[in-house]
């Protein structure tokens, strides 16, 4: 299966700096349309006026956390099955199961490089 | 991370970095004073986090680690594990400061510079811990260029461990089986190999798999694995020999019994602990807002300013214009661009806590350093203003607080033995103020002593004791602000970084602000600062001299005043120097071509008839003073433009302008120009002449001097005088034996010291007396001068009429004349005041006069019996009391203040303890009238205040005060 470069990403996170590397990287990668948002209250807002085909969010956010963003998103029916990629500079294995259990479809731990997100991303998207 | 826009990328990290730096600085100072508030402790971890997580990207290795063990300090504490002691809060503070060194450097030059941080990450890390380093697969040192990082990191082995597992399940068709476990099976391998790669002790990646052999994996499903593994990690475009390196650690040299009882994979994992639950900050509903670069903002400025420049021009040609088309449009236009003006300065606006982030940081730091408890309140923190303003004042500001900690607040032990509260608190305030920002920086601390600032004043010879003398306290605490000036006895590393205050109140009034610093000795101290909210547009008055147009800022304009030949008051002269009475206050005057050396024109003359000319009223500090220019245009939003390099010495001109009709205008800086007036001699003579403006020292007085007849100069007390004239003596008319003036509409009787006003001709001056609706003008042939003259004057009697005494004023023997002889010769009910009579009271009231000062008693003597008062004069208060044991009943006692032996307060507070006497009101004579003076007074017995230079304020008074007196007496009765 092949994936779409053009699809609608969103990226979240509070820190400006990581919202441009990130964006970066999808670039690198091929990616290329890319909103991004900065809290989970605010990427719940794009979320809901706009259809995605995946979300990056950072776990360590305020006044939303990515993790309370990521149980919103799958408690909402319309968002439940949209691929949810966290990011987390903690490799803190019971946060990465706890966003496991919430339904992530898989996580990320900073820092990494284009390979390791394209990979990551394989995992999550299929081929590309 | 190699890419071009890499330095875009960092320059923004830093950017960002910095403000978050900002606010952790004052968090952290709060998180001590508020040690469990969850909230502030969830925001401080988090920012640090970010800045570790951050720094990761961009191959930041030190920022990183110390960014590490600094959140590890913090999540420990977040966890419970570790309370909020100063000793945490500095070393975190230590860590701060590192980060914010390791970013200058990285802002100057683009890298990390080398160094070590293992003496801070190890004292942090023995705080966090206590036990063993934190979890071992997050990297605390990673060196570039080891095999861990090349191997991607903590990212890049997971990664490769997930895409390994996701793989082998695959392939050995156990998905089913093994799919539970392959998230545990996952995080033991990366861990384990974080563990091999950084040699930290630990669960080894050998261990692993030797776990998995133990658990019934087969050799083929391990070497699958195996394979796999080298896959992902070439996948991750890890290099063929660092994934050959990789796959070595997969097994150990020494072969290994299956002995060693491994703990079960999930141990590396421990996955089943719960989620820690995230803390949340209370959701503040924050506005939409984006972040522009600077420069487009300034770009836009630039822009919105010329605009407003075309329109101003589009509106002159339009005045010109009458009736036109184009009005309306233009007028919306002309509001449009005002309104976008408003929005792009708007834009420009930041609030003021901006300036304020580091102070409590400041404040706490040198509290632990000088022993001492200081409490930071910091008031209006969101008040805007714009950012150049901004920057212009967080220096001075950050300077006034340390100044405030170190010198204001005492220590612990002082603030105790003097009766304070042991903790100093420093008050920091911004607010909004008319087109100003008033900041006021203030402490509870010992004040700065008035002793000291004489002392050093005196030993700096930036004045004179007597000069000293003659100043009020607050003008002397104005000292401190001149160059050189300091009074921290000896220089503390705190205070002492040669900045003075005198760079302070420049770099204030550079900005067009003003700065006042007010002190009581053992209360505290307090600076005002106003400043303008922003330079780059600015409302100005347009002004012509010598044909030339200038700007004058509207903020320092006061008044206007037009001055034609047919005003009733016209320009006087002191010394030569041009000065105008405004009201009751003597205004020195310069004119604007005299200062800039321009040639005189008559334009204004030829507009408004000869003579006639504007003076714009202005003030800088408490300093009012009046600008002489020819004509005056209308107000007008100029845009401030800086001054030409080879003009921006000269101090009268702060910028330049472009007008309306496109003429390039200089602005005049109200601040230089003050410089030049108070350079002219004449401003002291004209301050000291203004009763309203200086207090005086003990026994002085304003004398004006004058030459009129034959004989030596003659002199009179300049508050007794109202105005000063000049006026053609041929219009003057005869009225029986007496010689008037129309003037302001009535007439004016004139007299002369020596011989008939009539008999001279041609102008002359014209010293006026007004009460009421009277008024004398007294002719004099030349007026010399304003004087401060002391007032022990050696008073040759009054022997002669008409003459007080002669003292010697500027070193020639002087006449003081008996103003009250004449104005009584002019109008025998001159100083009849209108004294309640209506009760047919026809015995006059008895007054003690108590006045040490010859001058004083000849002064008001005859004035209080002229009003009809029978007075007894007493020449000190021990006289005092012995007249009023003899002589009995007074009906009120008038007696200075300042007095040899006995002074008055002494006085009013005997004379109120004796029985007999207390019923008797007691009126304070000073030529001190400050506030402070008159509460004193009035704690001390004094019914009222008086001024002694004010003749009329004292009969007013006493007429008050008896018939008050009366009316209370028969209520009583």
């Amino acid at each position: 299966m092949a994936v779409d470069l053009k699809m609608p990403i969103l990226i979240v996170d509070d820190y400006r700096t990581m919202l441009r590397i990130v964006r970066n990287l999808l670039n690198k990668i091929g990616f290329t349309d890319i909103d991004e948002a900065t809290d989970g209250k605010d990427a719940l807002e794009k979320l809901r006026k706009r259809t995605y085909g995946l979300v990056i969010s950072d776990w360590n956010m305020q006044p939303m956390t990515g993790y309370e963003l990521l149980k919103e998103v799958r408690g909402d029916a319309a968002l439940s099955s949209l691929p949810f990629v966290m990011v987390t500079a903690e490799s803190k294995a019971e946060n990465v199961v706890a966003a496991r259990q919430a339904g992530v479809n898989n996580y990320i731990i900073k820092p990494f490089s284009a390979e390791i997100l394209k990979a990551k991303l394989k995992t999550v998207l299929g081929d590309f | 991370m190699g890419h071009a826009d890499m330095d875009d990328l960092l320059k923004e990290f830093l950017a960002e970095t910095r403000e978050a730096l900002d606010v952790l600085d004052s968090e952290l100072v709060e998180l001590e004073q508020r040690p469990g508030d969850p909230a502030l402790l969830g925001s401080i971890f988090r920012i640090m986090h970010t800045i570790k997580g951050t720094c990761g990207f961009l191959g930041l290795p030190r920022l990183e680690t110390v960014a590490h063990a600094a959140e590890d300090v913090l999540g420990r504490v977040r966890d419970g594990g570790l309370e909020v002691s100063p000793e945490v809060v500095s070393l975190v503070l230590a860590a701060l400061d590192r980060i914010k060194e390791l970013v200058a450097d990285l802002g100057a030059s683009g890298s990390e510079p080398a160094g070590s941080d293992d003496e801070l990450t190890s004292a942090l890390r023995v705080l966090a811990s206590g036990e063993a380093p934190p979890v071992a697969s997050e990297a605390p040192a990673v060196r570039p260029g080891t095999l861990y990082e090349r191997a991607g990191g903590a990212s890049g082995i997971d990664t490769a461990c997930e895409i390994a597992c996701a793989a082998f399940l695959e392939k050995v068709a156990q998905g089913d089986a093994l799919a539970p476990d392959m998230l545990r099976l996952q995080f033991a391998l990366a861990g384990g190999f974080a563990v091999a790669l950084q040699k930290t002790p630990g669960i080894d990646i050998a261990d692993v798999l030797t776990c998995l052999a133990d658990n019934g994996w087969t050799e083929s499903d391990i070497g699958t694995l195996r394979g796999e593994i080298g896959k992902a990690f070439a996948s991750l475009a890890v290099n063929a020999e660092d994934v050959t390196a990789l796959l070595g650690l997969l097994s150990r040299e020494e072969p290994k019994p299956a002995a060693a009882p491994a703990p079960a994979a999930p141990k590396a994992g421990r996955p089943e602990t719960a989620p820690p639950a995230e803390r949340r900050d209370a959701a503040a509903g924050q506005a939409e807002t984006l972040r522009v670069n600077i420069n487009v903002l300034e770009d836009l400025m630039t822009m919105v300013s010329e605009l407003v420049l075309t329109r101003n021009q589009l509106l002159q040609i339009l005045r010109g214009c009458g009736d036109s088309p184009f009005g309306p449009p233009l007028q919306r236009l002309n509001q449009v661009t005002t309104e976008l003006q408003e929005s792009v300065m708007m834009t420009r606006m930041q609030p003021i806590g901006n300036a304020w982030g580091k102070l409590p940081r400041l404040v706490r730091d040198l509290t632990q350093e000088l022993d001492k408890k200081i409490e930071l309140i910091m008031l209006g923190a969101d008040t805007e203003l714009d950012r150049q303003i901004l920057e212009s004042i967080r220096d001075p500001l950050t300077h006034m607080v340390r100044n405030s900690a170190d010198h204001g607040i005492e220590t612990v032990g002082e603030r105790l033995a003097a009766g304070k509260p042991e903790h100093g608190t420093i008050e920091l305030s911004a607010r909004h103020e008319g087109g100003h920002i008033v900041v006021q920086v203030s402490d509870n601390g010992r004040g700065l002593p008035t002793a000291r600032i004489r002392e050093k004043v005196v030993a700096n010879g930036l004045a004179t004791e007597s000069q000293l003398e003659t100043m009020t306290e607050q003008q002397i605490q104005q000292f401190i602000f001149r160059p050189g000036f300091s009074t921290a006895a000896a220089v503390t590393s705190v205070s002492g970084r040669g900045v003075g205050m005198d760079v302070v109140r420049s770099n204030i009034e550079k900005i067009g602000g003003i700065i006042e610093f007010q002190s009581t000795e053992g209360a505290g101290s307090r600076f005002v600062i106003k400043i303008p909210l922003t330079l780059a547009i600015v409302s100005a008055l347009i002004v012509e001299c010598a044909g030339e147009r200038f700007a004058m800022p509207q903020n320092s304009v006061i008044e206007l005043v037009r001055i034609s030949h047919t005003s009733e008051k016209g320009l006087e002269s002191i010394n030569g120097r041009p000065v105008y009475r405004l009201r009751d206050r003597l205004l020195p005057l310069v004119s604007l071509a005299e200062i800039l050396d321009l040639p005189r024109t008559d334009a204004a003359e030829e507009e408004d008839g000869p003579g006639s000319t504007y003076v714009v009223v202005s003030q800088v500090g408490a300093f009012v003073f009046g600008i002489i220019v020819d004509k005056v245009f209308d107000t007008e939003e100029i845009v401030v433009k800086p001054v030409s390099r080879t003009i921006r010495h000269i101090p009268s001109f702060s910028g330049t302008t472009i007008l309306g009709d496109g003429r390039v205008i200089m602005i005049l800086d109200p601040n230089g120009l003050a410089t030049a007036v108070s350079a002219a001699p004449h401003v002291e003579a004209t301050q000291q002449a203004d009763g309203s403006h200086q207090v005086r020292g003990r026994d002085a007085v304003s004398m004006l001097v004058f030459q009129t007849g034959d004989g030596g100069p003659k002199a009179v007390p300049l508050s007794l005088v109202a105005r000063l004239e000049e006026a053609d003596l041929s219009t003057a008319e005869q009225a029986g034996a007496r010689t008037v003036l129309q003037y302001r509409g009535g007439l004016m009787p004139l007299i002369g010291l020596d011989s008939q006003p009539a008999a001279r001709s041609g102008k002359h001056p014209i010293l006026v007396f007004v009460d009421g609706h009277r008024m004398l003008g007294l002719v004099v042939d030349r007026v010399i001068d304003i004087i401060e003259a002391p007032l022990d004057l050696q008073l040759a009697g009054g022997s002669r009429p008409g003459i007080l005494g002669s003292a010697i004023i500027a070193g020639a023997t002087t006449d003081v004349i008996d103003t009250v002889h004449y104005l009584r010769q002019s109008d025998p009910d001159w100083f009849s005041v209108e004294t309640e009579k209506a009760f047919g009271e026809e015995d006059s009231r008895n007054v003690l006069l108590v006045e040490d000062s010859a001058f004083f008693r000849n002064l008001l003597m005859p004035m209080l019996t002229l009003a009809g008062y029978h007075v007894t004069v007493a020449e000190h208060g021990e006289a005092a009391i012995e007249i009023c044991k003899d002589h009995g009943r007074f009906d009120i006692i008038v007696s200075d203040i300042e007095m040899p032996g006995l002074s008055g307060f002494d006085l009013a507070r005997m004379l109120k303890s004796d029985a007999q006497m207390k019923g008797v009101p007691i009126i304070a004579l000073s030529s001190h009238a400050n506030p402070k003076d008159i509460e004193r007074g009035m704690s001390a017995g004094f019914t009222d205040y008086v001024t002694k230079l004010d003749p009329k304020a004292l009969l007013s008074v006493l007429s008050r005060v008896l018939s008050s007196d009366e009316s209370a007496t028969e209520i009583a009765a």
